[in-house]
């Protein structure tokens, strides 16, 4: 249903720009630009679905800085007990000796993970003794210094339901008769190559797997590393430099951060998926140019994601393509989390949208979330691709990736593709779409905030407040389900939140438990802050929520 | 100490956090209406026949209590800190609120006394002054 569309919307983009070249031709802008870029994705925009970042009342976030606050004092109390010395100090500390240097250890910078995190840390790093499918078994431990320390007690803490690992597809499995394929090339190549591809590392698999890779998204050549964090970070450098401008959305992972950073290039941050702001910016660097000398900028690259995963939400594709081919910049598609997990097939954002991907200039994705597996991929022209294999610093000096991890994904994609005929691939994606929209409607019946578009299988819910994060996390290892919580760091202050990945490995009565206890343990810590009332008709993005002078 | 279970079964004298009492049957019945539906039409849940309704059964007023002071220690964040944190902060609040509960109790008669006698010697006064002009 997402992804049928009336018309074509390339038809419709590629009527505007004579439109649009007229206009131009007198100097001067009829209309605006924002009606064009509205009005030139007829279908496409209307069938996006709507996402939702409904805020919590005032009280909440008063609330949540009054706890902040408390907190914060009595870590100020007990940073002075430590130093007054009426406390043992559990961290690192420098020799008597070195007493009167400059402090290495007890820094400002680590107040918060002191005095905060530590205190809670029992909510982290939880030690798993099975397979991550869709419900593991936990290693039970204990804490006799409030969290410095742990010991495990030996017992352990079964079939907890998994709603923390990213496996959308179900892939994470260890079903022998799915695995045989991988056995036989363990046998055949080895479980470690000790080369980078450069060298003697280039194995006949890897070539396979590229060639497959390339068929799924619909490209000409991609081109596969090791660790799906580097491919971001090693490969950016090598795509732009200085002199060039890079326009990277606010809540990129820090991957591209990283890789913007290390490339040398401008960065400019636009406001998450807000065309507005990403059109003024592209406009002002078109017309002014590089900082001091005007000089016009060698390459301008727009960086977003397919799914954001703190956010669930969906990047605005056809909008950023229009944009992009209307001033002329390229654009760099991080499919992380959307590979494999969102469109009717599962080839990503292009599909979910019926762009082509020959629009989107390097597509990049990793294999860790839906083909369980690891690793990263870029994808696109050959010539770009071709670049790539010898400029790139990932390419030239990183260790190839393991013949087993190269063939479990080849076996993943297959499967998903359906090559020899069987379905099982078709019906994973469906029961991926079919959990995703039962578990969102459920959870926003209850009453709980959610963020991020409908058809996400990344579901953030809302909790606010720091004692409640703890106490949900607690409370539903209790019930033996597993989920994961973020806090201030990885997100706003106020905005601390636990993050579900459905799976299609979830069954129906799975879901439905995990959503019996949410419920107890919504009403339990006062969690259901949503002050909407459930209707069938989506909500809007409020398109005014924008700063003009930003 | 054995940190990992619910800071509330610490505490010497209270009960065990509160039972919800889920309506069974009506849940029941709301789930397979929407597993029903979900069959029917499979691209869309649709709309729920009711929304789902739990009530909290709090079998004793010190249940309530103790449900209350669990709040109150999620919202203010106290409780993620240790037990003598917590009964510092507690002993702070407390005498805060004893103290401007005392004054509340020495101060506002007097003061609301004084009050009333200022604005009644302004509304009695106007009338005394009219009536002699008057006269």
């Amino acid at each position: 249903m997402a992804a049928i569309a009336a018309a074509p919307p390339a038809r419709q983009m590629n009527r505007d720009p004579g439109k649009r070249g007229a206009r131009r031709r007198n100097g001067h802008v009829v209309d605006g630009t924002r009606a064009n870029v509205s009005t030139a994705n007829g279908p496409a925009c209307k069938q996006y679905r709507p996402e939702s970042f409904e805020q919590a009342p005032m009280y909440v976030a008063v609330l949540t800085y009054l706890g902040f606050g408390i907190v914060t004092l009595f870590g100020y109390f007990r940073d002075f007990l430590r130093a007054v010395g009426l406390e043992k100090c559990h961290l690192a500390q420098e020799r008597e000796e070195q007493q009167d240097f400059v402090p290495m250890y007890q820094d400002f910078e680590n107040f918060y993970t002191r005095n905060l995190y530590m205190r809670v840390r029992d909510n982290w790093n939880r030690p798993i003794c099975s397979l991550p499918g869709p419900a593991f078994d936990l290693m039970e431990r204990v804490s006799d210094d409030y969290n410095w320390t742990f010991r495990l007690t030996g017992k352990t803490i079964e079939n907890v339901i998994n709603m923390g690992s990213y496996n959308y597809l179900g892939f994470a499995e260890n079903n022998e008769d799915f695995l045989k394929t991988v056995a036989d090339k363990t046998l055949q190549y080895g479980a470690g190559v000790c080369s980078s591809r450069q060298e003697v590392g280039n194995l006949s698999i890897h070539e396979e797997l590229e060639q497959l890779v390339a068929n799924f998204i619909g490209v000409e050549s991609s081109m596969t590393f090791g660790m799906g964090f580097a491919t971001n970070s090693m490969n950016i450098p090598a795509l732009v430099g200085k002199g060039c401008l890079i326009l990277s959305d606010e809540l990129n992972h820090t991957s591209l951060i990283l890789g913007a950073r290390l490339s040398g290039a401008t960065i400019r941050v636009f406001k998450h998926n807000n065309m507005h702001s990403l059109e003024k910016m592209l406009r002002e660097a078109v017309c002014t140019g590089q900082p001091r000398t005007h000089r016009p900028w060698k390459k301008i690259l727009i960086m977003v994601e397919g799914i954001y995963s703190m956010e669930g939400s969906v990047v605005r594709l056809p909008e950023i393509v229009a944009l992009k081919k209307k001033y002329k910049a390229y654009l760099y598609l991080d499919e992380a989390h959307s590979i494999g997990a969102v469109g009717p097939t599962g080839r990503g954002v292009t599909e979910l949208f019926q762009l082509n991907p020959a629009d989107v200039d390097v597509m990049m994705g990793t294999f860790t979330k839906s083909f369980g597996a690891g690793g990263g991929y870029i994808a696109g022209n050959k010539k770009l691709v071709d670049y790539l294999r010898s400029h790139s610093h990932g390419a030239v000096y990183a260790t190839a990736m393991s013949p087993p991890v190269v063939e479990q994904i080849i076996r993943a994609m297959k499967c998903i593709m359906g090559v020899d005929g069987n379905t099982v691939g078709i019906q994973r994606i469906q029961q991926l779409a079919e959990n995703t929209r039962y578990f969102r409607a459920r959870l926003k019946e209850m009453g709980f905030i959610i963020y991020g578009n409908d058809s996400s299988p990344v579901v953030p819910i809302l909790l606010y407040m720091p004692g409640k994060v703890v106490a949900f996390s607690r409370a539903m290892l209790q019930r033996k389900i597993g989920v994961v919580v973020v806090g201030f760091p990885a997100t706003p202050i106020t905005e601390a939140r636990a993050r579900f990945c459905v799976s299609a490995a979830h069954t129906r009565a799975m879901l439905d438990k995990v959503l019996h206890h949410l419920n107890e343990v919504g009403d339990d810590l006062c969690l259901k802050f949503s002050r909407r009332k459930c209707s069938p008709r989506p909500e809007l993005f409020d398109e005014s929520d924008f700063e003009l002078d930003s | 100490m054995a940190i990992g279970t619910d800071p509330l079964l610490l505490l010497p004298s209270s009960p065990p956090p509160p039972a919800l009492h889920i309506d069974q049957s009506r849940l029941a019945r709301q789930l397979g209406a929407a597993s029903r539906k979900q069959r029917e039409t499979p691209t869309d849940p649709g709309p729920p026949d009711q929304v789902i309704q739990t009530r909290m059964a709090f079998k004793t007023v010190t249940d309530y209590v103790a449900w209350l002071y669990y709040q109150y220690l999620l919202v203010t964040g106290i409780y993620v800190l240790e037990p003598w944190e917590k009964s510092i902060f507690n002993s702070i609040l407390i005498s805060v609120v004893a103290m401007a509960v005392y004054t509340s109790y020495v101060f506002v008669p007097t003061h609301v006394r004084l009050a009333l006698q200022f604005f009644a010697g302004v509304f009695g006064g106007q009338n005394e002054s009219a009536m002699t002009l008057m006269s």
